[in-house]
């Protein structure tokens, strides 16, 4: 008799979304949460608002306590990384280049969705299908029709777990359908005033990239966040009409709609974004949640075939751990960060008789590109972003380079250059104070922009995660050690960012602030041009999904290809990362799993 | 009115004259006296002292603090980080020839003076928005024409 029926390795989104389904089919479920529960309750989520306003370097992972024994990387510790040099271990990661992967991740209760933006897209057909669409990268074993349609509604499904706001009618670029009928939960968030004035100054003009001849398009994005709910809307599963909000866990009218607060990233105040702590407030009491307690290795049976339990160290606050305990279920799940997944499976040497755990890792190099209007737009309201432009996330140039979206930041130069901080330390140094000081800066500041590229990165096998004995935690567990690069394909597709972004200025009659320095961690060039990239925090790719075991970690419902009771979900699983933001994409992907999961245990519909 | 009240209304004028701001505004934040005891907590009492007599001879007029204030070595930088203090919630460390002259206090590192000094930072309604976190505008008020920039 197992302690459980299903052990889930991971508070983050897929132990949310597993969770509810299985524990709401009267599964007895554990969830193991390496790091601490530090928001799940409304009075502790407060304290992580405090903490964001009393950091004087305000990043991501800025709001949240991180114990030691459950480490986090930071984009504080990213540096820039020497030729042939060692490898930078000053922070959690073990970076050993020859660029830094420059995104961070949460280890804790609600993992990093807290400070996710929440942005939504889909992915586009060619991006389930990259090597026989254009020969590049590698085909996914599932397309649009297993998880968006009438029998399958992964996505629609997806899309009302996260809460998204937004409108079938602005999502027709580059040919994307949806179902018949369909729209979105809640209404889109409202254009920022500067997407008004890119829309007013530029739809319909020309740009001209690659050869082609395009029209430009700002299209309003989807969001993982309260707006006004759609009347019409039919649940997916119910076929319920219209949509009630959900606000904050543990204080339900709170971030019924978002506010204004402008700090999406690091944290939503009022938890109007949608955070998997959210999802996890809904458990049935079926559900265990133990934090602090970090799985240590997957125990495999003598022939291999089946995982027999999971060893988990548990930590208080105290000096000294408690020893490792194992608990044991009929299904398993790792369903933690993509990295921790594959650092685990290595620890275990387990389900990687394909030897492709760890490796294809990618992240969305996020290229800035920032310049001053002609007026006052309003930077520094709203959501960091709330249009972009999509219409060139697909195209026949992805043969040749990198696809990319683009969004259009609504917080000035903050990213760019850390404005506001910059500019008034700049402009106090140059000597100006008093109504010298505030004209300049009511006049500089409100009139920043940028965009923001996302590009396409193609599975690499040398990108990847490994372990090594010499880089441990304060546990003893290894540090994830990655090994990380830009390849000219990505690299092709920054230059033409970057091309793009001369004519969107030269459109908006906007002066070009743009910079790039070799001094900068993630300075690349191409073609005699240099470059810059930061992290998205889109990490994919670690133990791809395949048609076959040879090729794959785990089968097209994120089942071990090794283990027939194991299976690894999250970001991990997605062969390709394409141009979307994937969380939504992992979500429609989880939910599968729990279908085949629940089939498992004969339940079925 | 006893001496103490006597040199916060002084610290509340310097940083008037300082931030552009009034002094009924500057007052209106509701962390003066937090902003005032960062200073002298950081600086030698001597110089605040100092600084806030010389502020009170300028009586706000930028000519006099050019000439009392911003271009004096030892007042002047403290003058400078006042006015990041009060416009971003945040001290800076205090630059390398001042704390050469004056010494080093372990308290004069980069830090935050507050959670509550942030939300009150003056650069927020300068640029006519609000602190990143806090005071949130409303549903949709990032679509609006902006014009609150002052």
């Amino acid at each position: 008799m197992s302690d459980y029926d299903v052990v889930i390795v991971g508070a983050g989104v897929v132990g949310a979304m597993l969770g509810n389904r299985l524990g709401n089919a009267g599964k007895r479920v554990l969830i193991l949460e390496a790091g601490s529960a530090t928001a799940a309750t409304w009075a502790d989520y407060q304290a992580n608002v405090e903490r964001y306003q009393s950091s004087y370097i305000r990043v991501p992972n800025s709001p949240y306590l991180s114990p030691a024994n459950a480490q986090s990387p930071s984009v504080l510790d990213i540096v820039k990384l020497q030729a042939e040099g060692p490898p930078s271990d000053t922070g959690y990661f073990v970076q050993e280049g020859p660029l830094p992967f420059s995104s961070d991740y949460f280890r804790g209760r609600g993992g990093t969705t807290l400070h996710w933006l929440g942005t939504c897209l889909r992915m586009l057909d060619a991006d389930f299908s990259m090597q026989s669409t254009y020969g590049v990268g590698v085909d996914w074993p599932v397309d649009r029709e297993d998880l968006s349609g009438v029998v399958n509604n992964f996505y629609e499904q997806a899309e009302r777990e996260l809460a998204v706001s937004a409108e079938v009618a602005d999502q027709g670029y580059c040919g994307q359908e949806f179902p018949r009928g369909y729209d979105y939960p809640m209404k889109r968030i409202p254009l920022s005033w500067n997407d008004q004035r890119h829309a007013e100054l530029l739809n319909g003009k020309p740009v001209n990239l690659d050869g082609t001849t395009y029209d430009l398009l700002v299209s309003a994005t989807p969001q993982s966040r309260n707006s006004t709910p759609n009347a019409d809307y039919v649940d997916p599963v119910t076929g319920a009409s219209g949509y009630s909000a959900v606000g904050a866990a543990g204080a339900p009218h709170e971030g019924l709609r978002c506010e204004g607060n402008s700090s999406c990233i690091p944290i939503c105040p009022v938890q109007a974004k949608w955070n998997a702590g959210k999802a996890l407030a809904t458990l049935p009491d079926t559900v265990e949640i133990r934090t602090q307690s970090v799985a240590s290795k997957v125990l495999l049976s003598s022939d291999r075939k089946t995982v027999t339990g999971i060893e988990y160290i548990a930590y208080d606050g105290g000096p000294v751990p408690d020893p490792p305990q194992v608990v044991t279920a009929d299904l398993y799940v790792l369903g933690g960060h993509c990295v921790e997944n594959a650092k685990l499976l290595l620890m275990s040497d387990a389900a990687n008789s394909s030897d492709q755990v760890g490796r294809n890792l990618m992240d969305h190099p996020y290229q800035i590109a920032w310049a001053l209007m002609p007026e006052n737009v309003g930077a520094f309201r709203g959501p960091s972003s709330t249009s972009g432009f999509e219409f060139l996330r697909d195209g026949a140039f992805r043969k040749d380079r990198a696809a990319w979206r683009c969004e259009i930041a609504n917080w000035g130069w903050d990213f760019a250059a850390f404005s506001p901080e910059s500019d008034v330390e700049t402009a106090v140094d140059r000597g100006l104070f008093g109504a010298d000081l505030r004209a300049h800066l009511a006049d500089f500041v409100p009139r920043q922009t940028h965009l923001g590229f996302l590009h396409e990165q193609l599975p690499r096998p040398d990108n990847r995660v490994t372990i090594d004995g010499r880089y441990l935690d304060p546990l003893g567990l290894p540090r994830p050690v990655i090994s990380y690069d830009l390849d000219s394909y990505t690299r092709a597709g920054m230059a033409a960012a970057r091309e793009f972004s001369k004519q969107v200025f030269a459109g908006l009659g906007a002066v070009d602030y743009t910079s790039y320095n070799t001094f900068d961690p993630g300075y690349v060039t191409h073609n005699g041009g240099g470059y810059t990239y930061h992290g998205a925090g889109h990490y994919v790719g670690t133990h791809r999904m395949g048609a076959s075991p040879y090729e794959s970690v785990v089968d097209p419902y994120q089942r071990s290809w090794d283990h027939e009771n194991l299976y690894v979900a999250g970001c991990g699983s997605m062969p390709t990362i394409g141009t979307s933001n994937p969380t939504l994409t992992m979500v429609a992907l989880t939910l599968r799993t729990a279908q085949s999961m629940l089939a498992d245990f004969g339940i079925h519909g | 009115v006893s001496e103490a009240d006597t040199a916060l209304d002084r610290f509340v004028a310097l940083s008037a004259g300082l931030t552009g701001f009034s002094e009924g505004e500057i007052w209106g934040t509701g962390v003066a006296r937090r902003h005032y005891d960062e200073l002298l907590a950081i600086v030698d009492a001597d110089l605040v002292a100092r600084l806030l007599d010389a502020g009170w001879q300028a009586r706000g007029e930028p000519a006099a603090l050019v000439a009392r204030v911003m271009s004096n070595p030892d007042l002047g930088p403290v003058a400078r980080n006042l006015i990041k203090a009060w416009y971003l919630g945040q001290w800076d460390e205090m630059p390398r020839d001042w704390r050469d002259r004056n010494g080093a206090n372990p308290l004069d590192a980069n830090h935050m003076v507050s959670a509550a000094a942030y939300r009150e930072g003056l650069v927020w309604p300068t640029i006519g928005s609000h602190p990143m976190g806090a005071k949130p505008p409303g549903f949709g008020s990032w679509g609006t024409p902006p014009g609150g920039a002052a």
